[in-house]
Order: C-alpha cells, then sequence, then structure tokens
C-alpha cells in the first residue's frame, strides 16, 4: 500500500461508525447498508485526492455518506459488487430491549423525507446547526425552523 | 414547562438515547474489512472501463449509420433527413460521453446536499429528455420513411415545436409563479409540474404519430388493389403493434404501468413474424413495393426501442 492508500484505509476505519450508521438509516432494509456502504466507499476513494482538509475529516465523511445515500436511495442504483461487511448481525437484532429502541428509532427516521432525515441524524450526532447547515448547505435559521417541524413530525409519529 | 411539553421533550431525548446505544454496540464492531478497502481502492481504474462500456452500449454510433446508409440505398432519406440524422448522431455522443460521464466522476465531497440534489435533478432531467428526444426522433424518423419523403420536414417541424412549447411553458410558469425556483425547497425534488406537462406532451406526441400513421395507412390501402392492400394493411398492423411494444414499454419506464416483459416480448414476436411472413409472400408473389425490407426494419427497431426502454425502468 502507498501512503495515500494507507492515509485512506486509516480514515474509513477511524470512521467506519458514521459510515455504517448513515447507511443504515438509508437503507430500506439490512441487505441494502452493505451496498449502500461499498458506495460511499467508493465516493469517499473517489474523492479523497481531492480533500485537503478544507472541512474536517468528519464533516467531509458526512458530507459524502449524506450526498451518497441520498442520491443513491432516489436513483436505486445498485452497480457496484459488494463485500460483506465484518459486522456481527445480533448489534442490530431486535431480540432484547436495546435492539427493539433502535429498530424504533429507524423506523421512525425512515419514514422522513431524505433531507430531513439527513438533517435529524446530523442532529443526533449532537452536530451544532452552523455544522448542520454546511453540510446541508442551508442557512442556520433554515435548519433550526426545520429541526423544529422534524421533531414535530416525529413527536406525532411517537404519539401515533 | 407544561406536563406535555415535558413528556414530548422525554421522547426526543429517547430518541438520542437510541441513538446513542446504537453507537456503543458498533463502537467493538470491524465493520470494513480490508478485502473491501482494496476492492474500493481497485476501483477507480475499472469505472473507466465501465463508463466506456456504457458509453458504448447506448450510443447510436454504429446503429444511426448503417440506418442512414439502408435508407439512403432506398431513396428514403432526403438531405433533410440527413442532416437530422447527422445532427442526432453528434448530439447522442456529446450527451452520452460527456454528460453521463460527467455525472459518474462527480466528487460527492465537493457539495453540500442541496447543491448535489439540485445538480442531480438537472442531470436526471437532461437524461429524461435525452431519452424522450430519442423516442420521438426514431418513431419520427421511421414514420416518415413508412409515409414518404414529401412529408417528413411537416412531422419534424410539428414535434420540435410541440418540444420547444412545452419548454417554454414550463420555464415561464415556473419563472413566475415559483420566482425561478424549479426545485421545491421544501423536499428538495423537481417541481410536479414538469412530470404533469411532460406526460400531456407525451400523449400528444403519440397521439399525433398514430394519427399521422393511421392516415398514411388508409392512403395506402385505398391506393393498393387486392392483396397489395390487404398486405400493407397488414403491414400497417405489425407497425402499429412494434408501436404499441414502444408505447408500453416507454409507459413502464415511467411507472405509469405495469408491464410484464414476456407479453412485450410476445407482442414483438407477433409483430415481427407478421411483417417476415408478408415480406415473403410478397416476394414470392412478386410484389415489389412489399418486399423492400423496409417494413421488417421499422418494426424490428420499434419493438427492439420498445423493449429496451422497458428494461431501462429503476426498481
Amino acid at each position: 500500500m502507498n501512503e495515500i492508500e494507507l492515509e485512506f484505509t486509516k480514515l474509513v476505519r477511524e470512521y467506519r461508525k458514521t459510515i455504517y450508521t448513515v447507511c443504515y438509516f438509508f437503507s430500506d432494509n439490512p441487505d441494502d447498508v452493505e451496498d449502500l456502504f461499498q458506495e460511499v466507499l467508493v465516493n469517499l476513494w473517489k474523492g479523497f485526492a481531492k480533500f485537503r482538509g478544507d472541512s474536517s475529516p468528519k464533516t467531509w465523511i458526512w458530507r459524502v455518506s449524506l450526498n451518497t445515500c441520498s442520491n443513491i436511495e432516489r436513483d436505486k442504483k445498485r452497480n457496484v459488487p459488494t463485500v460483506p461487511l465484518l459486522i456481527d448481525k445480533d448489534v442490530m437484532s431486535v431480540s432484547d430491549e436495546g435492539g427493539r429502541q433502535i429498530k424504533m428509532l429507524y423506523d421512525r427516521i425512515n419514514r422522513l423525507e431524505l433531507f430531513d432525515r439527513a438533517i435529524i441524524l446530523l442532529w443526533l450526532e449532537s452536530m451544532r446547526y452552523d455544522e448542520i447547515a454546511a453540510i446541508v448547505g442551508l442557512s442556520t435559521a433554515a435548519v433550526t425552523s426545520r429541526l423544529f417541524r422534524i421533531k414535530e413530525q416525529l413527536k406525532s409519529m411517537s404519539n401515533n | 414547562m407544561s406536563e406535555n411539553n415535558v413528556l414530548e421533550l422525554h421522547e426526543l431525548e429517547e430518541l438520542k438515547a437510541s441513538y446513542k446505544l446504537m453507537d456503543e454496540r458498533l463502537d467493538g464492531q470491524e465493520i470494513v474489512s480490508d478485502e473491501q478497502l482494496r476492492e474500493v481502492m481497485m476501483r477507480k481504474f475499472t469505472d473507466i472501463r465501465q463508463n466506456m462500456k456504457e458509453g458504448l452500449i447506448w450510443t447510436n454510433l454504429l446503429f444511426v449509420p448503417a440506418m442512414a446508409w439502408w435508407a439512403w440505398a432506398n431513396s428514403r432519406l432526403t438531405l433533410f433527413g440527413i442532416i437530422l440524422l447527422s445532427v442526432y448522431w453528434v448530439a447522442s455522443l456529446i450527451f452520452r460521453f460527456v454528460i453521463l460521464r460527467r455525472t459518474k466522476k462527480e466528487d460527492y465531497g465537493s457539495y453540500d446536499l442541496k447543491t448535489l440534489v439540485e445538480k442531480e435533478s438537472s442531470y436526471a432531467k437532461n437524461i429524461k429528455w435525452g431519452s424522450i428526444v430519442t423516442l420521438i426522433f426514431f418513431a419520427v424518423f421511421f414514420l416518415q420513411m413508412f409515409i414518404g419523403e414529401k412529408t417528413s420536414w411537416i412531422v419534424f417541424v410539428c414535434m420540435a415545436l410541440l418540444i420547444i412549447i412545452s419548454r417554454m411553458i414550463r420555464k415561464l410558469v415556473i419563472k413566475y409563479k415559483y420566482n425561478g425556483q424549479a426545485i421545491d425547497p421544501a423536499t428538495g425534488k423537481p417541481r410536479v409540474l414538469g412530470s404533469k406537462w411532460f406526460t400531456i406532451i407525451m400523449y400528444v406526441i403519440f397521439g399525433l404519430v398514430l394519427c399521422l400513421y393511421m392516415s398514411a395507412l388508409v392512403v395506402n390501402v385505398i391506393n393498393g388493389a387486392g392483396w397489395v392492400g390487404l398486405m400493407s394493411a397488414l403491414n400497417g398492423l405489425s407497425y402499429c403493434i412494434a408501436i404499441v411494444v414502444l408505447i408500453l414499454g416507454f409507459l413502464h419506464q415511467r411507472g405509469k404501468i405495469n408491464i410484464s416483459r414476456r407479453l412485450l416480448i410476445i407482442l414483438a414476436a407477433i409483430a415481427i413474424a407478421l411483417c417476415a411472413s408478408i415480406a415473403g409472400i410478397a416476394t414470392l408473389k412478386g410484389f415489389t413495393e412489399l418486399t423492400q425490407g423496409s417494413h421488417i426494419l421499422i418494426t424490428v427497431a420499434s419493438a427492439g426501442l420498445g423493449l429496451s426502454v422497458h428494461k431501462m425502468r429503476k426498481e
């Protein structure tokens, strides 16, 4: 491996959870997660040479992951051969209380519009509003009002 | 703070707790393997091959010149037709190689989500209109060959005007009604207006094509006596079936209807078998006007296009 490949490998390993989380919440079913994950990796690798640290690696990873997943979700393209992920299948199973909680979170987020899904994930990640605004391309004020609306929507889901 | 608000706050905190729990559960997971990383880092090179392959499949690099040669050899290509075919050929090359390649080489880290959605919508629109122009072009081109050279330019001008007018109406509506915003900021998707107009225009265009075709058919039957007239009508029927395959394939691709591939293949086979049989009988009986093979080519191309479009639907 050359230096760039080593740096890329290190970065992906460091942010693997972020990539997985985005893919998980943007997938229609558990089988889709692997496809999405692979697509995100491809796009990260394509853009890695151009990434010069204008934003933090975390912001860049979030941006590429969300852009890829929301775009693929819309187009339903599946043209990349996938390699199985190294993850224990029980992690996301609903056999225990924790698993059920995660499934409940997935069900609610999955019912949101793609744009809203991205915003709420960034909020759950405890990002600042200006950071969210930079990733999704809205003004901070727009993010604030939009988040308010999304939260209302999530609350109404729980009431139903 | 009211009791209701406290309850709602609690629910949002619950969502955060679930998210944190997921994060904790993923802590011990390796998730990405060395094999996967290797596969991804190698893809930079395979992508280029993939693009080339797709480019070659989708261009009309060979088909259009072959068709032009055939039409020329059978005296069915006017100077106007040559110009149209050349423009279409060059445009399709540019479209396939430049626009589609550009879409695939997009760096997803350079844009925010909103910009990306807008760019992708614009690409999707280009691709959609590219497909429409292709469909219209071939349907009309084959039709004008069927009807005769004299009417060809009128049909093309009608089609071009329809497209230009529809685009102008859309632009004006977006400019004045939506203050120039083609993308709905609430959903990040293109305005529904486009698809509504698109549907109407497509119905009008296909209606026009069908009317022109039917009139040509009637003229052929009236002019031909006995067997010739009957076989002209059957030839027309085979072309009609092929056009139906084209329309059904297109509607399926747009998601307007669900139609099985098997049914389309059966219809295409009937159309091709019918026109091939007529060509055979015409050869035996010496009806030279029905033995040129033009109907077979037109029918095969229309039905084939319909089957290809049917396949393009994204599930």
